[in-house]
């Protein structure tokens, strides 16, 4: 052992469980997964399209405000895409395209950034 | 299948030390008794610098009921009495002593070959003047636990043989090795406190300590139980339920529902004490790990230090990166190796680089998974809410002194919160302030 070894001290416990934002947010995004196959197969290949712009949105809104705030980066730990997913989920298939662009932000940037 | 609501399922990682029969470890050169080693008020010392000591010679009297001695573990000189490095993280006063290898014995207790014929007086003396004190990692003083208030009848005793915190098999060994002991003094207690019911109670990843402890009692008035692997199993308010279905009420103790919990190490300290005169100078530690070369479950005289066992175990694979004493769910992490073992030290746990993370907490996803684990059916991130924003009101109306601080919430907490040690402060916070009212009046 070496003559002066220091040590890491953190409060307990020192074992962590299998859970992890991601693992759950991911198992969520896998459960809705059949509604968008099945939204797509009832819709046509325009609510894929919409849901796909709805999370690129919701991601890259979250991403631009962490890189402005300077916290960490969290945009790919799956929340953000859940809320792409819920979002585009709510709209009708005939929206414009722009329409889920503005409702990621609006969700994001005041409802989740600002507000937590 | 007897249980209590919550708890989690750590990895068991008991199979690094399980088999390894419980061996000697030398005692050292120099040895460390800090004067506290229990719940309590600290015993004040009544050896002085340059004192020859024998083994087994009382260092310290105690300070009050609640407090309990301290011994020699060896023979040889007192070095001399300072702060120093305490497994509770900080320098507390401390006898040192050196080791002169003679190992002459004297103390101030006599073997009683048939307890029977001693008053429950006789025996809560023993315990005291033998320094015991809950090994199970509270270091309770026994003494007192043996003496319940006037009014409180004690009709079960359950023997606490759960060990359910990951890694440590100290207890586990003893059951093997020492079950005449265990069981006797077992029976002291239940002599004591003039108690019925019995049960010894072991986690189900413990098949020969259940099989080996229900032979020793078959046709006995004490029944063996094999509990569910679950952590918290071992702590005490949830054996109790799991065992008798009875609750502690909140703000209560075991007492107030006829019940007694006593960790196995301490039911051989107390026939020690009573059957053998030996005080309580030394006890089984697991030295564990996935680095550490030779894990082992050692017998090691009390003040002996971390890195006098890490070397019995031929050191570790690669520099160890944190140091427990206990386990991995409650065991507090060091900042040195120096820092000497205790009564209630029954695990030193080393973790390499890759296994000892650094959680770094994030906003909380309010998926209540800390308020399924619960075992006392509290909110911790609520409480922890509160700690955080200094709501003691809140807190307290919440009942955060229910919280027996096992972890299970901060285990499972998929954003890394500090849950557990928040809690903890808030409890520190609010115990102050119900002090300071009590006081006002």
């Amino acid at each position: 052992m070496a003559d002066n070894p220091k040590f890491i001290v953190t409060p307990a416990p020192h074992l962590k469980g299998r859970y992890s934002i991601p693992k759950i947010m991911y198992a969520v995004v896998l459960a809705l997964i059949p509604e968008l196959v099945f939204a797509t197969y009832l819709f046509g290949p325009r609510a894929l399209i919409l849901t796909l712009i709805a999370v690129a949105s919701a991601a890259a809104t979250e991403a631009a405000i962490q890189a402005i705030r300077k916290t960490p980066i969290t945009a790919l730990d799956g929340s953000a895409i859940i809320t792409g997913m819920l979002l585009a989920f709510n709209l009708p298939p005939g929206v414009p395209y722009w329409m889920p662009v503005v409702g990621a932000f609006v969700g994001i940037a005041i409802g989740k950034q600002a507000f937590g | 299948m007897r249980r209590f609501k919550g708890g989690v399922h750590p990895p068991e990682c008991k199979q690094l030390t399980e088999e390894k029969p419980i061996r000697k470890a030398d005692p050292p050169k120099i040895l460390y008794i800090p004067v506290s080693q229990h719940i309590g008020a600290p015993g004040k010392p009544i050896v002085a610098k340059g004192d020859k000591v024998d083994r087994g010679q009382r260092l310290t009297e105690p300070a009050g009921f609640v407090s309990v001695p301290v011994h020699s573990p060896v023979s040889g000189v007192v070095k001399s009495i300072e702060p120093f490095h305490h497994p509770l993280g900080k320098k507390l006063d401390t006898i040192i002593i050196e080791n002169d290898g003679e190992e002459r014995f004297s103390s101030e207790l006599t073997a009683v070959e048939n307890w029977q014929s001693l008053s429950p007086k006789d025996i809560i003396d023993i315990a005291k003047s033998a320094g015991l004190a809950g090994m199970g990692g509270a270091t309770f003083p026994t003494h007192v636990k043996l003496s319940p208030p006037e009014g409180k009848k004690i009709d079960t005793v359950i023997l606490n043989g759960a060990e359910c915190e990951p890694y440590l098999t100290a207890d586990y060994r003893l059951m093997l090795e020492f079950p005449d002991e265990i069981i006797e003094g077992m029976k002291m207690i239940m002599y004591t406190l003039g108690a019925e019911n019995g049960f010894v109670a072991i986690e189900d990843n413990k098949p020969e300590a259940v099989k080996i402890l229900s032979q020793k009692l078959s046709g006995s008035d004490i029944t063996v139980v094999s509990l569910r692997t679950k952590y918290p199993q071992g702590a005490e308010k949830q054996l109790i339920k799991a065992l008798t279905g009875r609750e502690v009420p909140s703000g209560g103790l075991p007492f107030d529902i006829g019940a007694y919990v006593q960790n196995v190490g301490t039911a051989k300290a107390l026939f020690d004490a009573v059957a053998l005169g030996i005080p309580l100078i030394e006890r089984v530690v697991t030295v564990t790990g996935s680095i550490v070369n030779t894990p082992a479950n050692l017998l090691v005289r009390l003040g002996t230090q971390a890195k006098e066992l890490i070397s019995v175990c031929d050191g570790t694979s690669e520099p160890p990166a944190k140091l427990i004493a206990g386990g991995p769910m409650m065991g507090i992490a060091q900042y040195t190796d120096e820092f000497p073992i205790i009564k209630g030290t029954s695990g030193i746990l080393i973790l390499g680089q890759k296994e000892a993370t650094v959680n770094e907490p994030k906003p909380c996803i309010r998926c209540a998974k800390c308020v399924d684990v619960c075992p006392m059916n509290l909110v911790p991130t609520e409480l922890a809410n509160f700690a955080e924003n200094s709501d003691w009101e809140k807190a307290e109306d919440n009942h955060i002194l229910d919280c027996i601080e096992c972890g299970s919430c901060s285990f499972v907490c998929p954003s890394e919160r500090n849950l557990v040690q928040l809690i903890k402060y808030g409890k520190s916070e609010v115990t102050n302030i119900i002090r300071s009212r009590k006081q006002n009046g």
